[in-house]
């Protein structure tokens, strides 16, 4: 957990300054989504929070609803 | 908008794909239990089904020979419709990213660093991936053909070791299986090496070479890739036999089994180091290629800040993806078939299809012309 | 993040070069007397200059009278030690001595007395006119005679260099079987000399400038015009003119303040000790940076490649040639990771050894009392130790050295137990190794203790990281515009790289380096002894 957040916390430091030299607005927003996103992620997985993978909902679809399946 | 400054040379982009299809022999274990002693077999079905695929990339490309898929995408579907459809990519992207990252994770466990918690293999791989990213399409294709060489010459190492203990018997009987898993195993194998193959669509703008061309480097590529991914499962077949299905790292036992002057046994370091090095090809190309579609999908000059939060995110998608490799092999073995489809021949057609019925390659021409008038 | 270090990079470098950028005070105000014109009044002359100079004991100012009756008053100002001794007396002294015509002169008449003196009477083939005494201070220092007259506003520089130099000899770092032998020196005209005579083609350019506030060196930057690429030398020579020091001591000095990566750990900027190297590199579009006072002269821009070709490898024939060449790249990738294999192998992949060499290896780590780790970097550090000082020692003590250091403590540490003998053979192997690729050795020696590192944390996976990490970082690296690795990766000219074909065959040079003239030779063809230009007796 801590460490996770320090990782970020070091994340954000080597990037960030580089974002905000550019200047462009749309970078900054781009950025903070993105970073934003990823620790979200990352922070719930920390928590064992059981996230359903993206792959499985296309699997049940499959399966269930369209029954394409070997 | 350029992101790519650097152009790399077309036989770098031929031993880019090769090296590609070369690093997916990892993952023979998906078909291999479908169709045993006719793996082999299936593989050369693959090429045969994947050409008119690949012949739709190459129209793709040659139709629009300035821009990456993602833009593509926008000149095709107009600026809605190609955000959603290059949408769907980019998640693809990040999916076969972060698959072969997992991948990367558990064989690493898996063979050299039982001990080692697999967060930190991932995490250190990742890091290293990210620093080639940074320098960019040129440092990230370079190595493909050192490292093709590289495994070639273990790969014919091994062979002239271990020709005694081939049996000429394990490819026998041929083709006496049910035709579903022939269809099956066909399918397998032109979804996960032959039609990744999708993602240099991105990066083919970014070669120097003369519009002819690019069929020969292409096909070039994916030929010579797809031949050593035979005499790679020829090896295996012929050394393991029937014992074949039954193990997850069929070469990984391969090299197990050889033994040199009876007494340099285990040259499986020497297959574990290579695979190693070839996904670590492959994970940076596609790292790569997903940076490239993300910032050329949000409009954005540059994805160098990005490399760090979509790296941590790899990881985590890495790690959810699935729960367990049987999971992972299942999914791959029976959805992937009809699932990677959407994006590697579906979608690809359809934008071809759209665009020759707007005639946009033409009016693209067209411009080109003006371009050069003015 | 590779962002964020190259940024403090940068800026530690700037700060370097910032205060590079600061020339000291004092040396602007001696720069404005040295414009300070030539009176025409001798003492006057003499006051200052040697107000310049200084009470050194070496710079003589000889005055003399010479002409009609001994009637003219003379000078010679020179630095004894740098002029040639047959020069002065032989060409300057005795003809303005013996020669009795020289009248008296007008001031309006001072021009033609002087091109009398210069031309009918200096028996010189050098004799520049000078008119302010900094000018002729600097060419007093760098070894001319300067000649001074009452009455003239000018001085006449009397090339006379001639100080005690090392004559030609064989180089000691690049000793060959076959080949030329003769190697630079630290004379510059020798140097371009050498160059000189090896291409005589019209189109070699020796373009002169000088470096260093303090020392003014002389460096010549040389290249053949056509064959070398026009940006890559304009960006050499505005790489030297931006060197902001007041000292080169040695092209070593050059190197460094012109590379391309000053952090990374390979040279991105070539030397050679021999003429017929530094002219073969120039053939391929190279330029070359001789400095005076090195035997050591550089070429840019560099590519891996370079460390491991040696001038031989192109005067035997090709079959060795190759296999050697390929040894040779086997000798760096086991100078840098034979150790990190072994600590890889013994602690972490003990299955992969052989059970009898396992066995032997067990029985003879038996009873050592440090982990393997240990024991390889601390005889790591005395190999290098023992390196070291065998170098710097004088010959005779220095093969002492080495005999008491490799031969009896490596013998006593393993018969102690210290170590084990697998180890040191380990380390040894290494070390021979290292002396194949002599150019790349700092870097491998650097690489050699990350591997080890590596190894023992990571096992065999971290092996691999690293020698990936290694790639990326040789990919990335640029030496003058070039990619580093670009004969090795399959872009262009193959014929040179892994291995190395037949002179005939290799008809193109670097594609990624040369200029406008690409081709060696025109024809792609072996010399076939039937063709039209064999011996007659063949052919009747």
């Amino acid at each position: 957990m801590i460490i996770l957040i320090i990782v970020f916390i070091i994340m954000l430091m080597i990037d960030l300054p580089s974002v905000i030299r550019n200047g462009k607005k749309k970078i900054l927003i781009a950025y903070g989504l993105i970073f934003t996103f990823s620790f979200t992620i990352c922070l719930l997985l920390a928590l064992e929070i059981n996230i359903k993978s993206p792959l499985m909902f296309v699997d049940e679809f499959y399966k269930n609803i369209l029954h394409f399946s070997y | 908008m350029n992101i790519e400054k650097s152009r790399i040379s077309p036989l770098q982009f031929m031993f880019a794909i090769m090296c590609f299809i070369r690093s997916s022999s990892l993952l023979s274990s998906f078909f291999t239990p479908i169709v045993n002693q006719d793996s082999w077999l299936v593989i050369i079905f693959g090429m045969i089904v994947s050409l008119p695929v690949l012949w739709i990339y190459i129209s793709l490309s040659k139709a629009f020979p300035k821009s990456n898929l993602i833009e593509i995408n926008d000149l095709v579907f107009g600026r809605i419709g190609g955000k959603i459809i290059s949408a769907f990519y980019l998640w693809f992207f990040f999916t076969l990213t972060a698959l072969n990252l997992r991948d990367l994770g558990i064989f690493v466990g898996k063979s050299t660093m039982s001990k080692t918690p697999p967060v930190l293999i991932i995490i250190v791989f990742i890091l290293l991936c990210a620093w080639a990213v940074y320098y960019g399409l040129e440092v990230v294709t370079r190595y493909g053909i050192v490292f093709i060489l590289i495994s070639s010459a273990i790969l014919l190492l091994s062979f002239l070791v271990s020709i005694n203990i081939m049996h000429r018997e394990s490819f026998l009987p041929i083709l006496n299986q049910p035709l579903k898993s022939y269809i099956q195993g066909t399918n397998i194998i032109t979804m996960i090496p032959f039609g990744e193959l999708v993602v240099f669509l991105m990066i083919v703008p970014y070669v120097d070479f003369k519009q002819k061309k690019l069929v020969r480097y292409f096909m070039g590529g994916f030929l010579l890739g797809g031949l050593l991914l035979l005499a790679v499962i020829l090896r295996d077949l012929a050394i393991l036999g029937n014992t074949l299905k039954y193990f997850s790292l069929p070469s990984f036992e391969t090299l197990r089994i050889i033994r040199l002057f009876d007494s340099l046994g285990h040259m499986e370091i020497l297959f574990a180091i290579l695979l190693i090095i070839l996904l670590f090809f492959k994970v940076t190309l596609l790292f790569y290629i997903s940076l490239l579609a993300l910032s050329y999908w949000l409009k954005i000059e540059t994805f160098r800040p990005f490399i760090l939060p979509v790296a941590a995110l790899l990881v985590a998608y890495s790690f959810i993806m699935f729960e367990s490799s049987m999971q992972q092999t299942a999914f791959a073995r029976e959805i992937i078939p009809f699932f990677w489809p959407i994006f590697e021949m579906l979608l690809p057609f359809i934008t071809l299809i759209v665009a020759y019925i707007r005639e946009l390659p033409k009016k693209n021409r067209e411009k080109e012309k003006e371009d050069v008038k003015v | 993040m590779f962002k964020y270090i190259n940024k403090k990079l940068r800026y530690g470098f700037f700060r370097l070069t910032e205060q590079n950028n600061h020339p000291p005070k004092p040396e602007d105000d001696s720069k404005k007397t040295q414009e300070t014109l030539i009176s025409g009044n001798l003492t006057a002359d003499l006051e200052y200059i040697r107000k310049l100079l200084g009470t050194s004991s070496d710079i003589k100012m000889h005055e003399f009278r010479y002409g009609e009756d001994f009637q003219l008053k003379g000078a010679l100002v020179f630095v004894d030690g740098l002029v040639s001794n047959e020069i002065l007396t032989e060409s300057i002294m005795k003809p303005l001595i013996m020669n009795r015509n020289l009248s008296p002169f007008q001031t309006s008449s001072m021009q033609k007395t002087l091109d009398t003196v210069r031309q009918t009477i200096l028996c010189s083939g050098d004799i520049t006119e000078k008119y302010t005494i900094g000018e002729l201070v600097e060419s007093c220092l760098s070894g001319d005679t300067v000649f001074l007259s009452e009455g003239f506003d000018k001085a006449l520089i009397i090339s006379s260099k001639g100080w005690e130099k090392r004559s030609i000899t064989e180089p000691q770092t690049e000793s060959v079987v076959r080949g030329p032998r003769e190697g630079f020196t630290e004379n510059f005209r020798t140097n371009t000399a050498l160059i000189r005579r090896r291409i005589k083609s019209a189109n070699l350019r020796l373009d002169h400038m000088s470096i260093g506030e303090k020392t003014d060196t002389n460096v010549c930057v040389a290249y053949i015009d056509g064959v070398a690429d026009p940006n890559i030398v304009d960006t050499v020579k505005a790489r030297l003119k931006s060197i902001n020091t007041d000292a080169i001591m040695d092209s070593g000095y050059i190197e460094q303040y012109i590379e391309d990566h000053p952090f990374s750990l390979f040279p991105t900027v070539g030397y050679s000790e021999k003429p017929d190297v530094i002219t073969a590199r120039m053939l391929e579009g190279r330029v070359a940076i001789i400095s005076d006072g090195s035997p050591f002269v550089t070429t840019a821009p560099m590519l891996l490649l370079e460390s491991f070709q040696t001038s031989e490898d192109y005067y035997i024939r090709p079959y060795f040639a190759s296999l050697l060449r390929i040894f040779r790249y086997l000798a760096f990738i086991i100078t840098v990771s034979a150790p990190a294999f072994f600590i890889a192998l013994t602690t972490y992949h003990q299955e992969l050894i052989p059970t009898t060499l396992l066995l032997t290896i067990i029985s003879a780590r038996e009873g050592t009392p440090f982990p393997a780790t240990l024991e390889a970097i601390i005889l790591i550090l005395s190999f290098e130790i023992l390196r070291e000082a065998g170098v710097r020692l004088p010959r005779p003590l220095g093969q002492a050295i080495s005999i008491v250091g490799a031969l009896v403590m490596g013998e006593a540490a393993v018969t102690a137990g210290l170590v084990g003998a697998p180890m040191v053979i380990t380390i040894a192997i290494t070390a021979v190794a290292e002396f194949a690729v002599p150019d790349q050795s700092e870097a491998a020696s650097i690489l050699r203790i990350i591997f080890l590192v590596l190894a023992s944390v990571l096992g065999a996976y971290g092996i691999a990281l690293g020698f990936l990490g290694v790639l990326i970082h040789l990919a990335s690296l640029k030496s003058f515009g070039v990619p580093y690795c670009t004969n090795l990766t399959f872009n262009h000219n193959m014929q040179d790289s892994y291995i190395r074909m037949p002179l005939w065959f290799m008809s193109k040079r670097p594609k990624a380096i040369v200029g406008q003239d690409k081709t060696r030779n025109k024809t792609n063809t072996p010399p076939s002894p039937l063709s039209k230009n064999s011996s007659p007796e063949e052919n009747p």
